[in-house]
């Protein structure tokens, strides 16, 4: 059986990189995204993840206009996190039909609950 | 000179009296004078002589008041010339308008606002209309009298930003304030001066600050969230470190991690605030079980603290945004933990008071000294800056935290004493549940 797959779409090298750490010792295989660009590549050659993890201020396609494209795409089908900074993460995440939100700086363990919750890992894989 | 101007044209008191001592001892010179002259003339030329004495008399006095009231009438005029030349230097718009609502005068700065300068000369509420004006919020800013009712019946009236084009074109925001004129032995107000001060940079800059503070915070908030999250995967990795020191660094990182996070928090709120963007959504919250469960996460705050949690014995219902309120909690705790390094307890209390719910921080540190507690809820003021006590900060929390509650109708005190430790206070409306929703087994009773 195969592992749901997160498509990770951060344009901060660092906090990407760790999100991918956890998420991938957790259990779950990541496509790694700078921006929405790079993100519809992915979606385009790998099909469809199990849920997509999303920043929204990011330089060439920004969140805005990446989950426009999705749903343009793919309809509701792919489960959308929102994961920002802003004060305004709630209501970013409202304007772009998104399943839930994460606030940064966030919690480690909060992170993998929210993804168990949308592409739950079928059989724990030890780290 | 500061006497001079405020009685310009009144001689002093003294003046006046030696004005007139001067007048009666020159009267009663040329008369010894005039006599001794006159007496050794033979007697028929004394007729004469007299005649001409009182002629001459007549004559040199009306000379003397003539150049008197000469010299008062220039003094006065040079000083009329220096006010006008003032009011017309002035850089502000200064607007006079009299009890009919009348413009009754106008200085060239005020001009520049308007198309046509009859305008300064006629019905306030034509001049108004003419300028097309905004108020802030949008609304058409026409003239109701009202504001010259309130100044000429002795009150007061705010400031009021106005939003408009200067003659140019340019986009402009004029600030108005409003003050009586007063005349008469009474200090009656019997018209009201109007200036306009162009604060149209000021607003510019003002908000460029803002948002300077927003993207800074922003900014500032990504490497807070990768900091705080390597910590805890290497925390994931060897958990509690491959020895102690090396898990209480961990801990550390965490913990300072998050102090960043909540410290960007609170300058994205003051930007917030000021821009006037701050949503609040008070909400019906059950406050005796939120409280708990935020307490619960801030107890590892500080190994030396116990944070003591007194709930009520019934539920607490109040109307609160919960996202908002847990930040004021958050940040009483903090200050109640930071201000008491010794360590020991802070109690949290939670009931109910009539029509409001009541919470209250309390801790036995160093307190606030009694003349640093004015102020403390102003933005940037720290009570304990510079005292050695200082511990820091950037002196918005109390700000930030007195502007939500206060967006959610509440009001926020404190009761403090040096050395003795400090008692935060907050007020929330009460909001039970109506008696149809209350189940069987609540134990909360009917509203009464």
């Amino acid at each position: 059986m195969t592992r749901p797959s997160v498509l990770l779409v951060e344009d901060d090298d660092d906090l990407r990189e760790l999100e991918a750490q956890v998420i991938e010792d957790a259990g779950w295989r990541v496509w790694r995204a700078r921006e929405g660009g790079e993100a519809l590549e992915l979606l385009e050659r790998h099909g469809t993840p199990g849920v997509i993890l999303l920043d929204m201020r990011m330089p060439g396609m920004d969140g805005w206009a990446f989950s426009r494209a999705l749903h343009r795409r793919f309809g509701n089908t792919i489960p959308l996190v929102v994961v920002s900074a802003a004060e305004d993460a709630g209501r970013w995440a409202a304007e772009v039909d998104a399943d839930a939100v994460i606030s940064k700086p966030f919690d480690l363990d909060h992170m993998l609950g929210t993804l168990e919750a949308f592409a739950p890992l079928e059989q724990p894989v030890a780290p | 000179m500061v006497n001079r101007a405020s009685t310009p044209h009144a001689l002093s008191a003294r003046d006046r009296l030696l004005t007139i001592l001067a007048f009666v001892a020159f009267g009663i010179a040329w008369m010894v004078l005039g006599h001794l002259i006159v007496r050794p003339l033979p007697p028929e030329v004394q007729p004469r002589a007299i005649l001409i004495r009182q002629l001459l008399w007549v004559a040199v006095t009306t000379l003397t008041l003539y150049v008197a009231l000469y010299l008062g009438r220039r003094r006065e005029r040079a000083l009329e010339g220096e006010l006008q030349s003032a009011l017309q230097g002035m850089a502000d718009a200064v607007v006079v308008v009299d009890r009919n609502g009348q413009v009754s005068r106008a200085n060239a700065a005020a001009l520049q606002w308007v198309q046509n300068a009859e305008l300064l000369r006629g019905p306030a509420a034509a001049l108004l209309a003419s300028l097309r004006a905004q108020w802030p919020e949008g609304r058409a800013a026409t003239w109701t009298g009202e504001v010259l009712q309130t100044i000429l019946s002795g009150g007061t009236h705010p400031p009021e930003e106005l939003e408009l084009r200067d003659r140019d074109g340019r986009h402009a925001i004029l600030q108005l304030s409003f003050s009586p004129v007063r005349h008469g032995p009474d200090q009656r107000p019997y018209a009201m001066v109007v200036v306009g001060r162009d604060i149209t940079e000021l607003k510019r800059l003002e908000r460029l600050r803002d948002q300077f503070l927003a993207t800074a915070a922003h900014e500032l908030k990504t490497p807070a969230a990768a900091m705080k999250g390597y910590a805890q995967l290497l925390e994931r990795w060897t958990p509690g470190g491959h020895n102690p020191r090396e898990g209480r660094a961990f801990q550390v990182l965490i913990r300072q991690g998050e102090r960043l996070g909540r410290l960007t928090d609170e300058l994205l709120a003051v930007s917030r605030l000021q821009l006037g963007r701050m949503r609040v959504n008070p909400k019906r919250e059950r406050l005796d079980v939120l409280l708990g469960e935020w307490i619960d996460s801030l107890r590892a705050l500080s190994p030396l603290h116990t944070l003591r949690y007194i709930p009520p014995e019934q539920p607490v219902w109040a109307r609160a945004d919960a996202g908002r309120l847990e930040h004021v909690v958050a940040n009483l705790i903090d200050n109640a933990i930071k201000y008491s390094p010794a360590g020991g307890d802070v109690e949290i209390r939670l009931g109910v008071d009539g029509e409001e719910v009541r919470l209250e921080i309390r801790d036995w540190g160093m307190g606030i000294p009694a003349d640093r507690q004015e102020g403390i809820f102003e933005l940037y003021q720290r009570a304990h800056a510079g005292l050695d006590e200082d511990r820091g900060g950037l002196g918005v929390g109390l700000y930030v935290s007195r502007a939500l509650v206060e967006q959610m109708r509440g009001r926020i005190g404190f009761e403090s004493e040096e050395g003795e430790g400090s008692t935060f206070w907050l007020t929330l409306p009460h909001a039970p549940v109506p008696a149809e929703e209350v189940d069987h087994d609540a134990t909360i009773g009917a509203p009464g």
